[in-house]
């Protein structure tokens, strides 16, 4: 949480500072450190200015009332919802477009109802990657691992493929962004019978403003986040205004979580990428610690998409696996089972193959 | 190799003034021989007999030795000018080399032997037996007693390891347990790295926690960029040495010299 006051505490040791009269530096009671006072000024009064930016950013919230539109009649006529009597899902497709089972939970009664309360997206990426694709990617995707079971790839069945477009929100921002670090220089040098180590610290400011275009948050509680951050990024130039059309022949999800919602996942991602920018400006330190970071939103405004992703259902020892593939770049995503007796030989072999060429090195040269 | 260069330039200087201020010290020409005696802790006849021995240990066991006394190390790590000394002036022989360097002013002395030599007397098993041999009879001043001493060992520990095939302290063909313990961590790491790396490669699904994919790198502009001073601390740490046991000397642990010194 950054600090959103400031109150006149040691750089080095965080106990208070205090002006002793007499001198012409303020001193740390407690550690010993010495500041001047001119650069306890300066340090302040960028504490004051950092602590002010702060309440701005707190402050600072993003458009989220435009994101998205409403249907018109005609779309809306077109729309059918399905739910699935299991889970509670529900699914969005075109009147053509057949659910059987439903993609979450697998269960294969889907019940079809009138399409109701949802924002038309603004956006939409079109699906690239057939179904056959997906199959193709999925068993590239289990190449190469040494720890698979032979029976999961030789038993292996696709049980369900399903294409369907996830709603996603994307956030825009231009970013005015304050960060201070406490960074020091350590020399070293040499003084007859005694090394003597010199750490100088110093306060360092930095302030940049900055663009970030379409921050990706899926807006569906029943996509895994971690899966739906895994198969980013997007190619955005191939985003296109939406139109009802693109759902034919494929699912669509519906929304549960808000832009709103969505906020914090956002704000999160944009901070830590705020902060690593400013970090690799300051250079020429030795070490660098990060101290507070304000990121103050100029302008912040969602908008909302659909993404097409298809999911792959297969089992393995009576067990549900689920792959992701993003039906644009073709990029596979999940988490495959591995083979205990697998884990435990391979990486017994390679400590023993080291662990005999170690001996030998270590014993020619000692 | 400038660092390396500047070093021996200044121990050679180092030698050549104390020698050029006796006139009873060997020639310019050479300088630095199997004893050299800057330090003038030995007779003339006591010199002789020691180089006598070195020479006769030299041709038995394939090595070369060399005894280096000085007055002061100048402000130069004695395990510095030891290694120095020995790739300079003793290194070449078939079996390996030996060198013992001795300060009088801090009253140290270090050994440091060469990747060849390391096999014969080990740093953790032989210079020790070297240690408990002279620096006692060094301590008492009797320097040609204590060189004699030091050879005498240096010749039992090469003839061990001639008749056993091992280094003393160690017995033929047997393991070596530092070796061995090496051999287990390095095994033992690598392994739960393997284990870890390829656990790791059966999933690719992690959380996005930045996203610098998507901040269009043409806009970000450094609007302020300040660097304030704050304070220093200054630490001032002794160099150490001085301590009687021996110890590990300028790479005893897989370096090329190995070697161990201490305090008489």
């Amino acid at each position: 949480m950054p600090a959103t006051s400031v109150s006149y505490k040691c750089p080095n040791c965080s106990a208070p500072l205090s002006f002793q009269p007499g001198h012409d530096k303020v001193s740390c009671e407690y550690c010993g450190a010495e500041l001047d006072i001119a650069a306890v000024d300066q340090l302040f009064q960028a504490k004051q200015e950092m602590a002010a930016r702060e309440r701005e950013a707190q402050e600072a919230k993003w458009d989220t009332a435009d994101a998205g539109e409403h249907w018109d009649a005609d779309e809306l006529a077109n729309l059918k919802a399905f739910t699935c009597s299991s889970c509670g899902a529900e699914i969005v497709c075109d009147e053509n477009t057949m659910a059987t089972e439903c993609v979450y939970c697998g269960n294969p009664t889907m019940i079809p109802k009138r399409f109701s309360g949802m924002l038309k997206p603004d956006f939409v990426i079109p699906f690239k990657k057939t179904k056959a694709d997906a199959v193709d990617a999925l068993k590239k995707f289990y190449a190469g691992k040494t720890l698979l079971p032979s029976e999961f790839t030789a038993n292996n069945r696709v049980e369900a493929i399903q294409p369907m477009y996830v709603p996603f929100w994307l956030f825009d921002a231009n970013i005015d962004a304050h960060a201070t670090f406490q960074a020091k220089k350590i020399r070293v040098a040499d003084g007859g019978n005694q090394i003597i180590k010199t750490i100088s610290v110093f306060n360092v400011e930095r302030a940049a403003d900055m663009t970030f275009e379409r921050v990706p948050v899926d807006g569906s509680k029943k996509m895994n986040d971690d899966f739906m951050d895994s198969i980013e990024p997007f190619n955005y130039k191939e985003l296109v205004p939406f139109s009802a059309a693109y759902l034919a022949g494929y699912l669509a999800d519906k929304y549960d979580v808000t832009a709103e919602q969505a906020v914090p996942r956002a704000d999160l991602r944009i901070e830590n990428s705020v902060r690593e920018v400013l970090f690799s400006t300051v250079k020429g330190y030795d070490s660098v610690e990060p101290q507070n970071t304000a990121v103050i939103k100029t302008e912040g405004s969602v908008s909302y998409a659909l993404v097409p992703v298809w999911i792959l259902t297969t089992r393995y020892n009576n067990q549900p696996y689920t792959f992701m593939m993003n039906g644009q770049t073709g990029k596979v995503v999940g988490s495959l089972p591995y083979d205990s007796k697998k884990a435990f030989l391979y990486p017994a072999a390679v400590a023993l193959v080291v662990a005999i060429v170690a001996f030998i090195l270590i014993s020619l040269i000692m | 190799m400038k660092k390396i260069f500047c070093l021996t330039v200044l121990i050679v200087s180092m030698l050549a003034s104390i020698v050029a201020a006796q006139p009873q010290s060997p020639p310019q020409s050479s300088i630095i021989t199997s004893l050299t005696d800057s330090a003038q802790l030995l007779e003339p006849n006591q010199r002789q007999a020691l180089i006598d021995k070195i020479k006769s240990i030299e041709t038995k066991h394939g090595v070369r030795v060399g005894i280096v006394t000085l007055k002061s190390a100048r402000g130069l790590e004695i395990n510095t000018i030891a290694d120095n000394l020995l790739d300079d002036y003793f290194s070449g022989a078939p079996n390996g080399s030996i060198a013992l360097i001795i300060i009088m002013d801090t009253r140290q002395w270090h050994i440091s032997t060469d990747a060849q030599m390391k096999r014969r007397i080990t740093t953790e098993d032989g210079i020790p037996y070297l240690q408990n041999a002279f620096q006692s009879i060094l301590t008492q001043g009797n320097y040609y007693a204590a060189f004699d001493t030091y050879l005498n060992a240096i010749d039992e520990q090469l003839t061990y390891y001639e008749q056993n095939d091992a280094p003393y302290g160690r017995s033929s063909g047997g393991f070596d347990p530092l070796a061995l313990v090496g051999a287990i961590f390095a095994g033992v790491a690598s392994g739960g790295a393997a284990r870890s790396s390829m656990i790791g490669a059966m999933s690719n699904v992690k959380p996005a926690v930045e996203a610098i994919d998507y901040l269009d790198k043409k806009s970000v502009k450094l609007v302020e960029s300040r660097d304030i001073f704050l304070f220093s601390h200054v630490t001032r740490q002794s160099k150490g040495g001085g301590g009687h046991g021996a110890h590990g000397g300028g790479g005893g642990g897989g370096g090329s010299h190995g070697g161990g010194g201490g305090s008489f």
